[in-house]
C-alpha cells in the first residue's frame, strides 16, 4: 500500500476511536458501537467526512443534533483535521440539522424558533439516568454475590466494596459524568446531588433504579433492532452491549443479575 | 371473544386504526418518512409468517379491517385511536369518515374515538363540540408530537390544553389516551417526558388518561407518575409485539406495570395495523413471567382477563356478556 493511503487508512481509524467517545445520551452508548456511524472517509487532500444514521426518520431530533454536533466536535480536535463534515442521513430534519452543522450554527442557530435555550437540561437528565441505571447493575451484582446482604444495608456500601467488574468501572464513569466523588470511601447508592437515602427508602429507590435500567436496557435493543431492520448490513458495525443481554445468549443473563428481595406490593384492590 | 383450555377472554383492542398512507395521500418526504418508520416496527417486531407485504400496509381499507380484528382476530370491541398528522398528509392518517362510517355500521363492535389540538384554540374548541355531538365521544387521543406550522409540539399542561379538557369534561368525554412523539416545543426538552400527563391527571382527577405504550420510552417516568396518579392508566399498544421478539423484555415491562400501576390499570392493544391482534392475543394467553425472574410475580389468569378486555371494557361502559368477567379474586 502507498504511504499515502495507509496514512489515509490510519487516519479514517483514528477518526472511528475519535467517535468512540460520543454517546447517544439516551442509550447511553457509544455511537460506534450501536452502528450509527455509516462511513467515514478521508479524502487526498484530507478532509474529513463522516455520515451517520438512525434507527428512524423519526428518532428525535434533539438528541439526533447533539449526537451529529458532539461528533463534528470530536472530529474537529483530531491535530490533522481541516475540513470536517459530519451529515445525518436519511432523517425528517437531516436538512435543517446538516445546514446547521455546516455553518457550525450551534443549537438555536440551527432549529430556530424551536429552540429556547440549549440542551444542557435535556443533557443533564440522561446522565442522571444513565448513573442511575449503572447504579442499579453495580448493586445488583453485589446483592447477588452475597445473599445475606440486605438492601438496606446497601446504605453503607462504598465505592471499595464493589467487585472489580465491568460494571463498577461504568458506574464509576458515570459518577465522573455527573460531578460525582470517585473516592474509594464515598458511598454507592445516592441520589444525582450524591446524597444517601434513608435506609427505609431504599427498596423503593432500588426499585425505581432497576425500572431506569430496564427501560434504558430495552431501548437500546428496539434502537439496535430497527437499526438492522432499517440497514439491512449495519449488524455488522454494531458491538454487543456491555453488561446486558436481556434476551438469552449473551454472557451474562440480565435475568440472574436480579435475584432481589423485594417488598411485596400491597394490593390495591 | 378467545377461548383456551376451557377458559373465554372477552377481548377489546383499545388503539386500532384505519390509515391511508398511499402516495396519493402523501403531502410531502414526511409522510412517506412516517409511514415506513411504522413499516420497520411492523418488519422488526413481527413474527416472519404475520409479516404484510409494503403495499398492503400502506392501506388496507375497512373490509380487511373487520375480517383481521373480529374474524381472524377472537377481538370483541375495538376503539379508534386516529392521529391526523396533517402536516404529512393531505387526508389525514388515521380516516376519520371511513372509520365513522365502519362504527356506525357495527356499534356493537367498534367505538370511533377523534382527536383535537390546542393550538387551534378557541376555533378547535368550537370544532370539538361539533365533533362530540357528531361521533358521540366517549375518549379522544392526543398526539402530542403532532405538527402544525411552525410548532411541532404541544404539552397537556399547556392553558390550552386545559381548555379542552375542561371542555372534554364538560361534554362526557373522560378518557384521554396520550400519545407522545419525538418532537414538541421547545425542543430542549425530552419529548418523550411525562410530566405533563402527571399535571393534567391531577387537575383533572375525575377524567381518566391512557398513556399509549405504556411511556415507552419513558416507562420508569410514567410508573413513577402513575403510582401518584390513580387515574393514570396504561396502554400496551407497541410494548406487545416485544411478547415475541424479545419475550424477557415483554415480561419486565408487564413486571414492572404490575407492580408499580395494578391490574386494573393496564389496557391491551394491538395498534393495528401496526400488528395483527391474533398473533397477540394468543401469545399473551400463553405467556408467564420467566421463572428465574423472582423480582416479579407470575402473572395470574385474572390479570390476564382484565388486561385483555375487562379493564377497557369498565372504562367504556362495553357490555361484557354473562359469564365473561373475572370470578376469583384476582389477587391470592
Amino acid at each position: 500500500m502507498p504511504a499515502a493511503a495507509r496514512e489515509r487508512t490510519a487516519r479514517e481509524h483514528a477518526a472511528r476511536t475519535a467517535l468512540d467517545a460520543v454517546f447517544d445520551p439516551e442509550l447511553d452508548e457509544p455511537i460506534t458501537d450501536l452502528g450509527f456511524v455509516r462511513s467515514v472517509t478521508v479524502a487526498a487532500d484530507g478532509a474529513l467526512t463522516v455520515h451517520l444514521r438512525l434507527p428512524t426518520s423519526f428518532c428525535s431530533p434533539n438528541f439526533a443534533y447533539l449526537m451529529a454536533s458532539d461528533a463534528k466536535d470530536a472530529l474537529t480536535a483530531l491535530p490533522w483535521a481541516r475540513q470536517v463534515v459530519v451529515a445525518l442521513d436519511d432523517h425528517h430534519d437531516s436538512d435543517l440539522i446538516n445546514r446547521g452543522l455546516a455553518a457550525d450554527a450551534g443549537y438555536r442557530g440551527t432549529f430556530g424558533p424551536e429552540a429556547e435555550k440549549d440542551l444542557e437540561e435535556l443533557r443533564s437528565t440522561f446522565r442522571r439516568k444513565a448513573h442511575t441505571a449503572a447504579m442499579e447493575r453495580a448493586l445488583t451484582l453485589l446483592l447477588r454475590a452475597d445473599p445475606d446482604l440486605t438492601e438496606e444495608a446497601l446504605h453503607d456500601v462504598v465505592l471499595e466494596d464493589l467487585p472489580h467488574a465491568p460494571a463498577s468501572a461504568a458506574l464509576i464513569r458515570r459518577r465522573a459524568a455527573l460531578g460525582l466523588g470517585v473516592a474509594p470511601s464515598d458511598p454507592v447508592l445516592v441520589d444525582e446531588q450524591g446524597r444517601r437515602y434513608e435506609p427505609g427508602e431504599i427498596p423503593l429507590r432500588l426499585r425505581f433504579a432497576r425500572a431506569v435500567r430496564v427501560s434504558i436496557d430495552g431501548n437500546a435493543h428496539f434502537c439496535r433492532g430497527l437499526l438492522r431492520t432499517r440497514y439491512p448490513r449495519s449488524g455488522a458495525d454494531q458491538s454487543p452491549r456491555a453488561g446486558d443481554s436481556t434476551e438469552t445468549g449473551g454472557p451474562v443473563d440480565a435475568g440472574e443479575l436480579l435475584h432481589l428481595t423485594v417488598p411485596q406490593k400491597e394490593s390495591v384492590s | 371473544m378467545y377461548s383456551k383450555d376451557g377458559e373465554n377472554y372477552f377481548i377489546v383492542d383499545a388503539h386500532v386504526a384505519l390509515w391511508d398512507a398511499r402516495p396519493e395521500n402523501q403531502l410531502n418526504i414526511h409522510g412517506k418518512q412516517f409511514i415506513d418508520c411504522f413499516y420497520d416496527y411492523h418488519r422488526n417486531l413481527s413474527p416472519e409468517s404475520e409479516l404484510w407485504p409494503y403495499e398492503e400496509y400502506l392501506y388496507y381499507g375497512g373490509e380487511r379491517l373487520m375480517k383481521d380484528l373480529f374474524v381472524d382476530g377472537h377481538v370483541d370491541h375495538a376503539i379508534f385511536q386516529p392521529a391526523r398528522l396533517g402536516a404529512f398528509y393531505r387526508n389525514g392518517f388515521g380516516q376519520t369518515e371511513e372509520s365513522f362510517a365502519l362504527t356506525r355500521q357495527h356499534p356493537d363492535k367498534l367505538t370511533y374515538n377523534h382527536s383535537w389540538d390546542p393550538r387551534y384554540e378557541q376555533k378547535g374548541l368550537e370544532q370539538l363540540r361539533r365533533d362530540a355531538e357528531r361521533f358521540q365521544l366517549k375518549g379522544v387521543k392526543l398526539y402530542t408530537a403532532e405538527w402544525k406550522g411552525d410548532s411541532r409540539g404541544y404539552k397537556l399542561d399547556d392553558p390550552w390544553s386545559y381548555r379542552y379538557l375542561e371542555a372534554c369534561q364538560e361534554l362526557g368525554i373522560n378518557n384521554i389516551h396520550i400519545h407522545k412523539g419525538p418532537t414538541i416545543r421547545p425542543l430542549d426538552r425530552d419529548a418523550f417526558d411525562v410530566a405533563d400527563v402527571d399535571r393534567a391527571a391531577t387537575q383533572f382527577p375525575e377524567m381518566n388518561f391512557v398513556v399509549e405504550h405504556c411511556g415507552l420510552p419513558r416507562l420508569e417516568d410514567f410508573c413513577w407518575i402513575a403510582t401518584q396518579e390513580p387515574n393514570v392508566h396504561a396502554g400496551l399498544a407497541v410494548a406487545m409485539p416485544f411478547i415475541h421478539s424479545r419475550p424477557r423484555y415483554f415480561a419486565q415491562i408487564i413486571g414492572e406495570l404490575l407492580y408499580w400501576l395494578d391490574e386494573d390499570r393496564i389496557q391491551f392493544s394491538s395498534d393495528y395495523a401496526l400488528w395483527t391482534p391474533r398473533w397477540l392475543i394468543e401469545r399473551f394467553v400463553d405467556f408467564q413471567i420467566p421463572a428465574d425472574m423472582t423480582e416479579y410475580a407470575p402473572i395470574t389468569l385474572a390479570q390476564k382477563k382484565k388486561i385483555l378486555g375487562l379493564n377497557a371494557a369498565a372504562m367504556y361502559d362495553i357490555e361484557v356478556p354473562a359469564g365473561l368477567g373475572v370470578t376469583e379474586p384476582a389477587v391470592a
